[in-house]
């Protein structure tokens, strides 16, 4: 795959090796989940509910504690994964590298890991229309299509409608999954996840650029917003770089807290960063 | 001084031209696409850019150094340019008339003339000058020579009647093209005197035109006393000179003066001017705003946290972000600035070296002795031959040619000319004579270079029967005379004394071969020779030096403007601005638009003088710039229009090119001048007419006013009808663009080449007459009237 790529798309093969390598050298698969159902692993014992399978009473901790207690096992292994690159306009920035490059990035160890672990898994691309990139499969096919797709999508002048998002993935994945959304999360006041959480397991994972956050003073710039096309003069100095974190600080606390809330794991992915470990890291610990 | 000027002032017109750009194409303002910066932070001021008042300022001031102002302090006449002038003087019989001096009687015409010429002479005395009689034929007296007093002598000699008594005017200018064939001057001129009109000549008007015409050369002509002039300013008229009437002495000698000051207004023009160069200044100030423009690039650099990639995909001119090209760019501009500061120049050392000419005597024996078929054909063919040889590999020799037998005949004065003087060793009509005497030789060659330093005489002689030369040797000594011999008989036995003479001369002698070798050595030896007595001063002429710095400067601005260019989106027309603009430029200069209503004018002009409605059509004529074609236009409105008068004047007024042209102007204006009832010259018009060009209807006007002028009264071919519209009036106002159909041109031209090739081949065959000057000789040498 890569090597067919390479002469045509040399970033993007880069891209791939990159996380190529980094899949097969760590063991990225061991991840953990929150679902239970009819696996294996044993988690934890819960008193009897009416409804409980019968046939997972322990019976000998329901003869010693006079009570019947039923065992709960983990969900087994084979997962199903949707990963939701959300490619707004702002995404399309970056000092050293762009957010979308890591977003492709991202995509690209998920699906990887997936295909590599025998999980299936589906992709969409959100914007300000939401569309079904790969359906649900294994192959590393889709793994391509889904990061060329990333890679090369038009980012100017589109922004994400939340809403219409999570009611595609509420309709559109039947079995319960793990939702990957990959993005920058700048405009978080229509998101409402609660409905989703109910159905999916979700983790969000926050691209970001420092100089977003905590621009350097560089002076007087000409200034375009990419998403509303408005410009102006503005000046970047110690005292807009302060505003701009604070600001930036702000709506992100607010954005985590909603995520906490609804029980979403997130992590945030800087551009100087890399975002394997960070994937590693996040996918080993529960929340 | 207020000699302050822009050497070119043309530069400045990029200036508004630049400034055009800006105003009308959309100035490319870089933005940078970064996200929600703009909802957290107030939008400042935008700050102000120097930048691009510097760049104006920048290009404003690099343009007026590329127009480089200067100061004129000095100026310099330079007195380079040379006349080539042919004097051709007529010798017929009717200069020998008195009357012309008031103040002696007893000077014939040619006396007169002859004095003129000699005063001429010697003011002249840069510029070639070579002369042409002519009688019954015309005679080379001598080819053009930058030495004016060799002329003197011949023309001493000159008499009426030397070649006839008739006038072969024609014939002469002819002769006189033929010797100016080879100049390199850009000025040739034949200066033609005489007093009758021609009679015997064999070559046509207009063929002897035609090849004076093709030469560039100018007939001044002078008439003496009240004849029929009209062939003279004829002649003078077609090849842009001037003719003028001489009726006395002072005249005659205005004129000839007034001549060369012509010749010396029309071409003395070289200026040297010293001019003090002021683009340094303009030039340090923009360096000094570059200085400011990199430094100011590099303050801009700021925005370089951004990787190359991410800045062309978050910029919305990614062109604009290299910044590094640009930078190494402007750097390079600082540097062609500092090398025109350095005032790059060129000096052309052009030492003008006047010529080491060796004035050489050449002697030609023509003794009968040289008939010999000794060599091929006979000794004196090869010794003919040899000399032209000669002539043709010098390069710094004067000669003169002498012929000597018993007598001497100088053939050529001294002259550079080689072309001519083996032109006339050509012609040479070669009559063998007995007796050599050899003191004619060496008298003949001390008249001619009389005066001179170096004195040279070159024998090509067979050598004669005497076998001591004491007598010749103390005048060869007394006189400074050195002998060079070439021998072109193989009887070395006879030659030993006349060799031991030219040793003790101090010359060479030297047996003719029939390869070149003698000639080398020949010319070798006299080059030595001269080189070990005469220093010549060399002549330098130091040129001013050439200025280079437009070169670095005008690169630098190339650049510049490709630069600062790119700044401005030349696809986006602000096009409010550009009819703006343009309704500005439309506005103001409104003298750019005049040249663009001509060709309506002359439609309309043409359009009325067809409906008849002539006053119109002359004073559109006249309203427009005054071309030769629209005057000859105006000129047959107001012959319509019946203002015979300022129809002629305007007539009068065309030069054309083309004869045909100037036939048909002279054919109108004597249509003319019969409205006028001005008999004569009209008759003189119609001559001139049909002497340019055959043409029926100008030989059927011409016989009936002859028929009129007999029969005094009013003949019937005069009706309105015939002279209503002058033959060529009406081609002409069909087509005011061109006045010949061109079919018919062709045609003519066709058959014009081919008589003029005729008639050049007759003029190449004919055998021109070499007017030969007996020189008298007081001595004659031993045995001299034996023959050998």
């Amino acid at each position: 795959m890569i090597q067919s790529l390479l002469p045509t798309n040399r970033p993007l093969a880069e891209i791939l090796l990159k996380t190529q390598e980094s899949v097969f050298s760590s063991k990225i698969g061991e991840n953990t989940t929150n679902i239970e159902g009819s696996g294996y692993d044993f988690v934890h014992l819960k008193e009897y509910v009416h409804g409980d399978d019968v046939k997972h009473i322990d019976w000998l901790v329901s003869a010693k504690l006079n009570k019947p207690y039923v065992r709960v096992f983990q969900e087994q292994r084979e997962l199903h994964l949707v990963i939701v690159p959300l490619l707004c306009t702002s995404v399309c920035f970056g000092v050293k590298v762009l957010k979308q490059d890591i977003i492709t990035e991202i995509c690209a160890l998920l699906s990887f890991s997936c295909v590599k672990q025998n999980n299936t898994f589906s992709s969409y691309i959100s914007q300000d229309i939401t569309s079904l990139c790969t359906p649900r499969s294994k192959s590393i096919f889709n793994v391509r299509t889904l990061v060329e797709k990333t890679f090369e999508h038009k980012t100017l002048s589109k922004n994400i409608d939340y809403q219409a998002l999570f009611k595609i993935l509420y309709i559109h994945e039947r079995k319960k999954s793990l939702l990957f959304l990959v993005g920058d999360f700048f405009q978080t006041d229509s998101f409402d996840v609660y409905a989703l959480c109910t159905k999916h397991e979700l983790t969000c994972i926050v691209v970001r650029d420092r100089f977003e956050e905590e621009p350097e003073s560089l002076g007087k710039l000409h200034l375009r917003d990419p998403s509303s096309g408005d410009s102006a003069f503005v000046e970047l100095n110690a005292k807009a770089s302060a505003k701009i974190k604070q600001k930036v600080a702000h709506s992100d606390s607010l954005f985590f807290e909603k995520l906490t809330r609804a029980g979403v794991r997130f992590i945030k992915i800087y551009t100087d960063e890399d975002p394997a470990k960070k994937i590693i890291s996040l996918m080993s610990t529960l929340s | 001084m207020n000699d302050f000027q822009f050497e070119y002032p043309f530069v400045l017109l990029f200036i508004p031209l630049y400034f055009f750009i800006t105003f009308v194409f959309k100035h490319k303002e870089q933005t940078y696409f970064i996200p929600n910066f703009l909802e957290i932070l107030p939008s400042v001021k935008r700050k102000r850019d120097i930048k691009k008042t510097l760049k104006y300022l920048l290009i404003f001031l690099t343009l007026i150094a590329l127009a480089s102002p200067t100061q004129r302090y000095k100026t310099i006449d330079t007195n380079l340019h040379t006349l080539d002038i042919i004097l051709s003087l007529d010798t017929s019989g009717s200069m020998s008339l008195v009357g012309l001096n008031p103040f002696d009687y007893n000077q014939t015409r040619l006396d007169v003339v002859k004095n003129v010429v000699k005063d001429f002479l010697q003011t002249r005395k840069k510029d070639k000058i070579g002369l042409v009689v002519f009688g019954d034929r015309s005679a080379v007296v001598s080819p053009l020579s930058s030495q004016a007093q060799a002329l003197l002598n011949p023309l001493s000699k000159i008499n009426t009647g030397v070649v006839g008594n008739s006038t072969a005017l024609i014939d002469s200018i002819v002769q006189a093209s033929k010797l100016l064939k080879h100049s390199s001057s850009s000025s040739k001129l034949i200066i033609l005197l005489s007093d009758g009109d021609d009679t015997v000549s064999k070559v046509p008007l207009e063929i002897a035109l035609k090849i004076a015409q093709k030469q560039n050369i100018k007939i001044y002509t002078i008439a003496i006393g009240e004849s029929n002039n009209n062939l003279l300013a004829l002649l003078s008229q077609q090849t842009g000179a001037k003719s003028f009437v001489a009726t006395n002495t002072k005249d005659l000698k205005e004129i000839y003066s007034t001549i060369t000051t012509l010749e010396a207004i029309t071409h003395n023009k070289k200026k040297i001017t010293h001019l003090r160069y002021f683009y340094k200044y303009p030039l340090l100030l923009s360096i000094l705003i570059l200085f400011f423009l990199i430094f100011l690039q590099t303050k801009s650099q700021e925005l370089s946290i951004f990787s190359k990639n991410i800045l062309k995909k978050i910029t919305h001119y990614p062109e604009l972000t290299k910044h590094l090209a640009e930078k190494k760019l402007l750097f390079f501009i600082l540097f062609l600035f500092f090398t025109t500061l350095w005032q790059p120049t060129i000096y052309f050392q052009e030492d003008r070296v006047q010529k080491n000419v060796v004035p050489l005597v050449i002697a030609l024996d023509i003794s009968s002795s040289m008939a010999q078929q000794e060599f091929y054909p006979n000794r004196l063919n090869f010794g003919v031959k040899k000399t032209e040889e000669l002539l043709k590999i010098s390069q710094n020799l004067r000669t003169a040619l002498l012929l000597f037998s018993r007598e001497a005949f100088l053939a050529s004065p001294l002259s550079e000319d080689t072309n001519s003087l083996s032109f006339v060793l050509s012609n040479l009509s070669l009559n063998f004579q007995n007796g050599s005497n050899l003191f004619s030789a060496l008298e003949g060659a001390e008249y001619i270079l009389h005066g001179n330093k170096a004195k040279n005489i070159l024998l090509v002689s067979d050598g004669t029967s005497s076998q001591s030369f004491l007598q010749e040797a103390q005048y060869l000594k007394e006189k400074g005379l050195k002998l060079f011999v070439l021998n072109v008989s193989k009887e070395s036995s006879q030659n030993t004394a006349l060799q031991k003479l030219s040793l003790l001369s101090g010359g060479a002698f030297v047996q003719a071969t029939y390869s070149n070798n003698d000639l080398q050595s020949l010319l070798q030896d006299i080059a030595k020779n001269f080189q070990e007595r005469e220093t010549y001063k060399k002549i330098e002429n130091k040129k001013e030096p050439m200025q280079l710095f437009y070169y670095p400067l005008f690169l630098a601005i190339l650049l510049l403007f490709f630069i600062f260019i790119r700044e401005y989106d030349l696809k986006k027309v602000n096009f409010f601005l550009l009819f703006f603009s343009l309704f500005l430029l439309k506005e103001v200069p409104q003298v750019l638009n005049a040249g663009l209503l001509d060709f309506h004018n002359i439609k309309k002009a043409k359009e009325s003088f067809l409906q008849e409605n002539y006053q119109k059509s002359i004073k559109i004529y006249s309203s427009l710039k005054q071309t030769d074609r629209i005057r000859y236009n105006l000129a047959n409105a107001l012959y319509k229009a019946k203002k015979y008068n300022k129809a002629i004047e305007i007539y009068q007024s065309i030069k054309p090119q083309k004869n045909k042209i100037q036939a048909m102007i002279y054919y109108n204006c004597a249509n003319a001048y019969i409205y006028l009832h001005k008999y004569k010259l009209a008759k003189r018009n119609y001559v001139l007419s049909l002497k340019l060009g055959n043409d029926t209807m100008a030989q059927d006007n011409l016989n009936a006013l002859l028929l009129f002028l007999q029969k005094k009264h009013h003949p019937k071919v005069f009706t309105e009808d015939k002279y209503k519209l002058p033959k060529y009036m009406s081609a002409s106002s069909k087509e005011p663009q061109d006045v010949i159909s061109s079919n018919y041109t062709v045609q003519l031209t066709k058959l014009v080449t081919k008589e003029i090739d005729g008639w050049k081949k007759v003029i190449n065959k004919e055998k021109p007459l070499i007017f030969l000057q007996k020189i008298k000789t007081k001595r004659s040498s031993q045995n001299a009237d034996k023959d050998d």
